[in-house]
């Protein structure tokens, strides 16, 4: 087994709009809706600039409202705004929050 | 969306808009989709609200249709895959709200196990199928998916030719040597060539897996089609898989692929449950002299070298191979001899390493 953090639990609250992941060394990461929608790593948003983003994604308020799993290695969250083809890793959920900090 | 805002949710309620019931919503060319999410139980109670929303959506100024469905999680009361043992009580305060999504067809199977090879010819499939007969002798309740789809070969290795029936939508599969089979063999006609686009064998293996009635199993072994494509990739996304086998033969241009397919299945978080050697050695049965064909043992070193457990040797044997041919593959055959010892070791291995609580668990998805 592969040393990388493993999540043991993924939580939405506030309706859908902060993430909570634990990983089990312990380390617990909080992900806003908003920040998730800009960072998705879907192919149609990989080929954008960083500031192409922002203006086509934008700074408006999303929510998450639906997650499904995928296979054992992410999940893909729905977001309100219909966007849902982003399927994130546990790593690269673990590289977002080491962002954050 | 604001439109929903005046349709009453799931309880009655809150507005639709924000109850948290609505699974996906998609906008193209005029058309709206959406997927409302209920619980099966309640989905004619839900008719009135899908009515209302879909009548809300096509008042929108600019909508030329709305198509509303709704949609269910896993019936509820059944058991959560793969491990029971970390299901979470259902919350009845969350009504209809959105869970992480298993497959209904496969929430009473404990594991899914994937046996895969580089390349074709090493014999998989053979192995694939006695090993679930090992497996089954052992005493698990055994599945086997034939999701080779260019070329299904279970049906032949377990001698059946008649057409699933369909119950309540779901294939029902057919029974063998004690192992549940379904194939997409025994869909067409044998002769038949599959002459299949990308997307097509996609969606044929999505509905292999979720709509069969494979109902309480230990484990479900997938007989992959060899190679590192489409259709191992929409697997190890559509199926929360235990991990998987590889099957090589030991000669180096057979390892090279099977390195690949450990590669692959690495990427997507599917741990190697082991190696197979298959062809491993060649007894002649005029002289009883040993030739190792392919050379011998090369499985053995790459699993060491990538920390895989190595599960066994299959030796090259023509009373494999013909009683794979005649629908009675050798474990089924034979079940005291020698080959059929080998695979029922391999099936003692894989039963320890998959009840081991080494694996981790994928997460607890909780919302709200």
């Amino acid at each position: 087994m592969s040393a990388e953090p493993w999540p043991t639990e993924i939580r939405l609250t506030q309706e859908g709009r902060l993430l909570t992941v634990t990983f089990d060394d312990g380390a617990v990461v909080a992900l806003t809706s908003d920040r998730l929608r800009l960072a998705t790593p879907s192919v149609e948003a990989k080929r954008l600039t960083a500031s192409e983003r922002k203006a086509l994604i934008g700074d408006k308020a999303v929510r998450i409202v639906a997650i499904e799993q995928v296979g054992n290695y992410a999940i893909r969250p729905t977001f309100d705004d219909g966007h849902s083809t982003g399927i994130y890793s546990w790593a690269y959920l673990a590289e977002l929050g080491r962002e954050a900090d | 969306m604001q439109a929903l805002g005046a349709v009453a949710g799931p309880d009655g309620k809150t507005p639709l808009s924000r109850s948290g019931a609505i699974g996906g919503l998609t906008q193209r060319e005029g058309k709206i989709y959406l997927a409302i999410v209920v619980e099966a139980a309640r989905a004619a109670q839900a008719e009135p609200m899908r009515q209302a929303a879909q009548d809300a959506l096509k008042a929108v100024p600019g909508v030329a249709a709305a198509i509303v469905t709704l949609t269910s999680e896993r019936a509820p009361g059944s058991p959560p895959a793969p491990a029971p043992s970390h299901a979470h009580p259902q919350q009845p305060g969350a009504k209809g709200a959105p869970r992480p999504r298993v497959p209904e067809s496969v929430a009473g199977v404990r594991h899914i196990v994937a046996i895969a090879s580089g390349k074709g010819g090493v014999g998989k499939s053979t192995t694939a199928a006695n090993l679930a007969i090992a497996l089954a002798q052992e005493g698990w309740r055994i599945g086997l998916l034939d999701a080779d789809v260019f070329g299904p070969s279970a049906p032949r290795l377990f001698g059946l030719s008649e057409k699933p029936k369909v119950e309540d939508g779901f294939l029902v599969p057919l029974r063998a040597h004690g192992v549940k089979v379904i194939s997409i063999g025994l869909l067409i006609e044998e002769e038949s060539p599959v002459v299949w686009r990308g997307p097509m064998v996609m969606s044929a293996i999505t509905q292999l897996l979720r709509e069969v009635a494979w109902g309480e199993l230990d484990c479900l072994i997938v007989d992959m089609p060899p190679g590192t494509g489409d259709v191992q990739l929409t697997l190890a996304q559509s199926a929360p898989l235990s991990g998987a086998i590889i099957v090589s033969t030991p000669q180096d241009l057979a390892l090279i692929d099977a390195r690949r397919g450990i590669a692959m299945f690495d990427k997507v978080k599917i741990p190697a449950l082991g190696i197979i050697e298959n062809m491993s050695y060649f007894i002649c049965p005029h002289c009883q002299g040993r030739s190792d064909i392919f050379a011998h043992g090369g499985a053995r070193h790459e699993a060491e070298k990538r920390g895989v457990p190595f599960l066994g040797e299959v030796p090259l044997d023509i009373a494999i191979r013909e009683t794979s041919d005649a629908g009675n593959p050798i474990v089924a055959a034979a079940p005291e001899g020698a080959h059929a010892k080998v695979f029922r070791a391999i099936a003692r291995k894989l039963i320890a390493s998959l009840d081991a609580p080494a694996q981790r668990p994928a997460p607890k998805i909780t919302i709200g």
